[in-house]
């Protein structure tokens, strides 16, 4: 039986820390209007990344002694939680912050961790990460990327797809096989940071139905890896990228996809004064008050040191289904009287976000796996 | 939540209202007298009173674990309530009516006119004010008309007198409280049954729970659950239920309702809609729970114009209004 945890409280330094990060935003968030703010940890901004940087705020969970902020799980809720409400673009640090940072730091050698963590820290160093391939989706096991031992180091060749700004990336944690057949299964799996800049990568960006180009598709041609880029132990390539996965699923940013458009319509309806959509509004407004407070509930128990894996699916398989809630609801309610005219840029985030929301449910393990790990929590497989 | 308490709760609730004594309570011809007593020599019943004037000094998260068991045990005497009422009277310096006070949303309607679930239990009913406040009036004095689902419908006499509580409080924010923690402990009663179920039942050769199809259906009644508990939990702060906070709990629970009726139901098969199965007992109480005072429309309008009144952005809202904290 599945015991979600209890109910639990920002402490005090938390949301203290939330005032400086809103001073940090209002000098340095550019002035977007809703429909670019809308895409939410997708948009990218180096610029921007480096002055969060600068701040002391990229690696906010790394040791000082690499550069980190050295701070908890609330912490980086809070962080999150404002910057998605803000509609800033995090993208460019995002990964190595939320998973590459994390990764290296706990599997990473002494020369791994002294090379890439400060890197991380400046926003010099932007990471992605090469899990999916164009025949292995929610299979992950199924990896055919190889890398073949070859003098000190090794041979690289396969491919990766959806890799999110692999483009703008300068460095992927690659998920391949270095033993064994794709009938191994999770057996022979390694992990490796592979420099994109080596000769033999070759990175094409696919441009998704909204018209950008966050992901890429990433060929390895023989590609010469030195000894240093095995990342861990050589064969636990499953049980790290698993490890890899729950930092991936428990944040905020599994509720707050479509709160810029959710932002922008109250904003309409306060002008317009408009109050027929109350009842959708309050709605929302319950489900995203106990959304956040089965987020922060699991957030408490990261910052014990737990590892709550099954409650992070679940609370993502609901906030995912909230945020793609969102447009559905929205385009019924902004269409509900044709005589009125919206504003153009909740028009756009609409359309934009409408667009997207399908994505929400897929990237980071679709629905339907997610519930398998639901299932399997409750002792059903 | 505080485990002594929970387990106290539930050892109480498991004594007092076992699924066997649970049909005979809700028999009007039947009812035994003992399971109240269990209830008043437990001294709850004063959970919320401080400690000088004989209570336990609890706030709600204190009383959470009784009403949660209540809700899993689809406990038809009306504990939260009593708890609920006998506080306010006391904070008004009035010596609380003797009994099981029912609180009830009147019904417009010339003269007074309730929806009661088991009004046979029930030594006192309290109506709630429209101006805040409320009407307590003896439960035998009204005319019962059995509506289905364990609902009946109580209609006084005009000329009955009644007394009055002017508490200012608005009592429909107390009900729909302790409707939605309830409903939060039926909801844990359902996943708990029908996993259990799943596990027992065999088709194909297998038990149903290791078909993938109903794996998932689990998997979000799952979900549900622990939403409603995050809600229940949410709506549990503070000395005494809070309007907006109430608001969403009654609102997520609600929905959460709904979907967790359905699957349990779809999971159990056509063993779920007997009489002898326990499961309806849960479900309906789930039933009832989101229709009692005011449902997902009308806790929606209030919140949804409450967050229109604000400035600022939807997170901005929820942490000032509907965070624990708040
Ligand atoms: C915006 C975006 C960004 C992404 N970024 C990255 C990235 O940076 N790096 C990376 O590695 N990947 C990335 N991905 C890929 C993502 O991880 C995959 O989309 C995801 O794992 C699902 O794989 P798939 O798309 O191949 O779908 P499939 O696995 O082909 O699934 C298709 C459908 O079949 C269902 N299905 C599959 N297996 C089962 C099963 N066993 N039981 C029941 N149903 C099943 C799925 O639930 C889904 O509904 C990204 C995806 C998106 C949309």
């Amino acid at each position: 039986m599945l015991n979600f945890p209890d109910l639990a409280t920002l402490p005090p330094e938390a949301e203290a820390f939330r005032r400086e990060v809103r001073d940090f935003l209002a000098t340095h968030l550019p002035p977007l209007p809703a429909d670019r703010r809308a895409r939410s940890w997708m948009g990218f901004d180096a610029g921007f990344s480096r002055a969060l940087a600068r701040q002391g705020w990229v690696g906010l969970t790394l040791p000082h002694h690499y550069g980190g902020a050295e701070r908890g799980a609330f912490a980086r809720f809070v962080l999150v939680e404002e910057m998605l409400a803000a509609g800033a673009p995090v993208a460019a640090h995002w990964i190595a912050d939320r998973q590459s940072g994390p990764l290296i730091l706990r599997y990473g050698s002494a020369a791994q961790k002294d090379f890439h963590l400060p890197r991380i820290c400046r926003a010099e160093s932007f990471f992605c990460i090469g899990m999916s391939e164009p025949d292995t989706g929610s299979d992950l096991a199924s990896v055919r990327s190889r890398a073949e031992r070859e003098g000190e180091g090794w041979r690289l060749n396969g491919s990766k797809v959806w890799t999110t700004y692999a483009h703008h990336a300068h460095f992927m944690i690659a998920l391949v096989r270095t033993a064994g057949t794709p009938a191994d299964r999770h057996k022979g799996l390694s992990q490796f940071i592979v420099d994109l800049s080596l000769p033999g990568v070759r990175i094409s960006p696919i441009r998704d139905l909204a018209g950008d180009a966050h992901f890429s598709e990433v060929v390895f041609d023989d590609v010469a890896l030195g000894p240093e880029a095995l990342i861990g132990t050589e064969g636990e390539g499953w049980a790290q990228v698993n490890a890899e996965l729950a930092f991936e699923r428990s944040g905020p940013e599994r509720i707050l996809s479509s709160i810029v458009l959710l932002d922008r319509w109250i904003a309409w309806l306060r002008e317009t004064g408009e109050s027929r959509h109350a009842a959708l509004l309050g709605r929302l407004m319950a489900e995203l008050a106990v959304l956040r407070a089965m987020s922060i509930a699991v957030t408490a128990r990261l910052a014990v040191g737990a590892s709550p894996v099954t409650e992070a699916a679940l609370v993502k398989d609901l906030g995912t289904g909230f945020e793609q809630s969102i447009p559905t609801l929205l385009t019924e309610a902004i269409a509900a009287d044709p005589a009125t005219a919206p504003p153009d840029e909740l028009l756009r985030a609409l359309a934009y976000v409408a667009g997207m929301a399908p994505s929400f449910s897929l990237r980071g393990g679709t629905r339907e796996i997610l519930r398998g790990m639901v299932a399997r929590g409750l002792g059903l497989r | 939540m505080d485990s002594l308490l929970t387990d106290a709760a539930a050892d109480l609730l498991d004594h007092a209202c076992p699924p066997a004594l649970l049909r005979a309570l809700l028999d009007p011809a039947a009812a035994p007298p003992e399971p109240w007593q269990r209830i008043v020599d437990s001294g709850f019943l004063d959970a919320l009173l401080p400690e000088a004037e004989g209570g336990a000094g609890l706030d709600l998260a204190g009383i959470l674990p009784l009403l949660l068991a209540c809700g899993s045990h689809a406990m038809p005497l009306p504990v939260g309530a009593t708890i609920l009422a006998r506080a306010a009277f006391a904070r008004q310096g009035l010596t609380p009516p003797e009994g099981a006070i029912t609180l009830a949303q009147p019904m417009a309607a010339p003269s007074p006119a309730a929806l009661l679930p088991a009004p046979h239990l029930a030594a006192q009913v309290l109506l709630c004010g429209t101006e805040g406040g409320a009407l307590l009036l003896p439960a035998a004095a009204a005319r019962v008309t059995p509506l289905g689902g364990g609902l009946s419908r109580l209609d006084w006499d005009g000329a009955v007198a009644g007394r009055r509580l002017e508490d200012g409080a608005d009592w429909r924010v107390a009900g729909a409280f302790l409707e939605a923690v309830e409903m939060a402990g039926a909801l844990r009663r359902v996943l708990e049954d029908t996993l259990r179920y799943a596990g027992e039942r065999r088709q194909f050769g297998r038990a149903i729970g290791a078909f993938q199809a109903i794996q998932q259906q689990l998997s979000v009644l799952a979900e549900e659950s622990a939403a409603g508990l995050i809600a229940a939990q949410l709506a549990a702060t503070g000395p005494w239920p809070d309007p907006l906070r109430t608001a969403a709990a009654k609102i997520r629970l609600g929905q959460a309702a709904a979907r967790a009726m359905a699957i349990a139901h779809a999971v159990h098969g056509a063993m779920g809609i007997t009489e002898e199965h326990d499961l309806h007992l849960f479900t309906l109480r789930l039933q009832r729970g989101r229709a009692a005072f005011g449902g997902e429309a009308f806790w929606s309008e209030r919140l949804g114009r409450a967050a229109l009144r604000e400035t600022g952005d939807s997170l901005g809202f929820v942490r000032r209004c509907l965070d624990p904290v708040a």
